[in-house]
């Protein structure tokens, strides 16, 4: 038992540094060659990590794809409780990806059969394209963080309108309607103020923040109609 | 004395300070010659090249500022701004504009149908319709009116036109969000109310608009300058129009 703690607490720092020492640009690269799988040096040395340190599995597909959603559940609880910052800092967009997705299909599901194509286009639209604007808004501020790292913090801010949307869409009460969305925006918006963490806004602090709330906004209100 | 003043200014003009100070002293006498704002603009344009990241350079309290003097528009929205015209205030006040478009329409779509009239659910082509208009108006009239006024050797800045126009969004905040409540009323008094609201909207705007250009367009010529206020209101009021057909009944 404390063997294979020490040995997941080995391959936990070995990630970590690994992924440290990358660039933003290196780990789209090599998110592409983990999918890929070629001979790469970089790619071996991972999944060499990977493989010394847990069980022998014979499909390396289903190992890459539990890492990502392991790294994925990392990311989306510490944005969900913004305690640690560091972990944040190595941006992906996976989660934003599966969210988006999911929102939009379960808005598109709920509505008349004419409008399905466009809700979901629109929806998806409205999502990306306003975390895009919101994240380049706070970069010309003047904030010291990345533009994909804030689309990454955003993007995972909005699991509590994901989960808000599967409910409105299949709960056609009001009265449970309503509490649930507004809870789930409340919350939305807490975990997205760590976007604003760690920059150096100081009189612009509102210039920032109310973008966040008039996004975030216009997405509940979708949901919820 | 005027041809002294102009001297000053252009003389101290890379400095924050004797900047100051000369905008003070030019303050003191009652009247205030145009010329050498469009003079020194355009020689604070020619000397430092502009990024975008400059028209984001705006605190809270500047936005907050201009958007109240858009909405009381007894000062001159120019000496607000006083030459440091910004995009965040056009682009966010746009976006809410939208927004709150869309809010409003669907608000009243759904009481119908939560009250039994109607058909079920909303349409997101308004949001489409909405961001069409107010995105496509504001970027087109406003790139439009600083090429004419161009095309006269007016030389006002883009980003001036932009901002006035962007600013000049606000009144329809009010006006969108005002409207759901009156359409709880019967039918005819619900109409009369929202036409009133767009009425005022439309008239609030149109004085801020003329107001603001027609220094500008003044020195183009007395035909001219009384033709461009003519166009602007007449795209004003196809504006009020198309809102208040689209969106509020």
């Amino acid at each position: 038992m404390t063997d294979i703690g020490k040995h997941n607490t080995e391959i936990e720092q070995d990630e970590m540094e690994n992924l440290l020492r990358m660039d933003p640009v290196r780990s789209s690269l090599d998110v592409e060659s983990r999918a890929i799988e070629p001979d790469n040096i970089a790619g071996e040395s991972i999944v060499e990590t990977r493989f010394t340190g847990g069980d022998s599995l014979d499909e390396p597909i289903r190992v890459t794809l539990f890492n990502e959603f392991r790294a994925i559940g990392e990311k989306l609880v510490y944005v969900l409780y913004p305690k640690n910052a560091q972990v944040l800092r190595d941006w992906d967009l996976w989660g934003p990806l599966i969210f988006s997705l999911v929102i939009a299909l379960a808005l598109a599901l709920s509505t008349d059969k004419i409008e399905r194509e466009s809700v979901f286009t629109v929806v998806v639209a409205l999502i990306w394209f306003g975390e895009a604007v919101c994240s380049l808004n706070i970069k010309l501020l003047g904030a010291n963080i990345s533009i994909f790292q804030s689309m990454c913090i955003l993007g995972y801010s909005s699991f509590p309108l994901m989960i808000a949307s599967i409910v409105c869409a299949f709960v056609p009460l009001i009265f449970i309607r309503i509490p649930v969305i507004v809870a789930m925006y409340a919350w939305t918006l807490f975990a997205a103020m760590g976007v604003l963490q760690n920059s150096n806004l100081s009189n612009k602090k509102l210039l920032a923040v109310y973008p966040l709330f008039l996004f975030y906004f216009s997405l509940a209100w979708i949901i919820f109609l | 004395m005027a041809h002294e003043i102009e001297i000053d200014s252009e003389a101290d003009l890379g400095r924050t300070t004797f900047e100051a100070e000369d905008l003070y002293k030019q303050r003191t006498p009652i009247t205030k010659p145009p010329a050498p704002r469009l003079q020194s603009r355009r020689a604070s344009m020619q000397e430092t090249p502009w990024t975008i990241k400059d028209s984001f350079n705006v605190e809270t309290k500047d936005v907050v500022q201009r958007c109240i003097h858009t909405l009381i528009p007894t000062v001159n929205f120019f000496d607000v701004v006083d030459d440091r015209p910004d995009l965040y205030g056009p682009f966010w006040i746009t976006t809410t504009v939208i927004q709150a478009l869309f809010f409003s329409n669907s608000i009243t779509e759904y009481a119908r149908y939560a009250t039994g009239h109607g058909t079920s659910g909303y349409s997101i082509k308004k949001l489409i319709s909405a961001a069409s208009i107010i995105y496509g108006y504001t970027t087109i009239i406003a790139v439009l009116l600083w090429g004419i006024l161009v095309w006269n050797k007016c030389n006002p800045k883009l980003l001036d036109c932009l901002c006035l126009y962007g600013y000049a969004n606000i009144v329809w905040l009010p006006v969108s969000l005002a409207t759901p409540p009156f359409g709880l009323l019967s039918t005819l008094a619900s109409h009369i109310v929202k036409y009133v609201l767009t009425g005022i909207g439309l008239l609030i705007s149109i004085v801020f608009l003329t107001r603001n250009l027609y220094p500008i367009c003044q020195q183009a010529g007395s035909n001219l300058c009384k033709l461009l206020l003519f166009g602007i209101i007449v795209f004003h009021c196809l504006l009020a129009l198309s809102l208040q057909l689209i969106f509020f009944s």
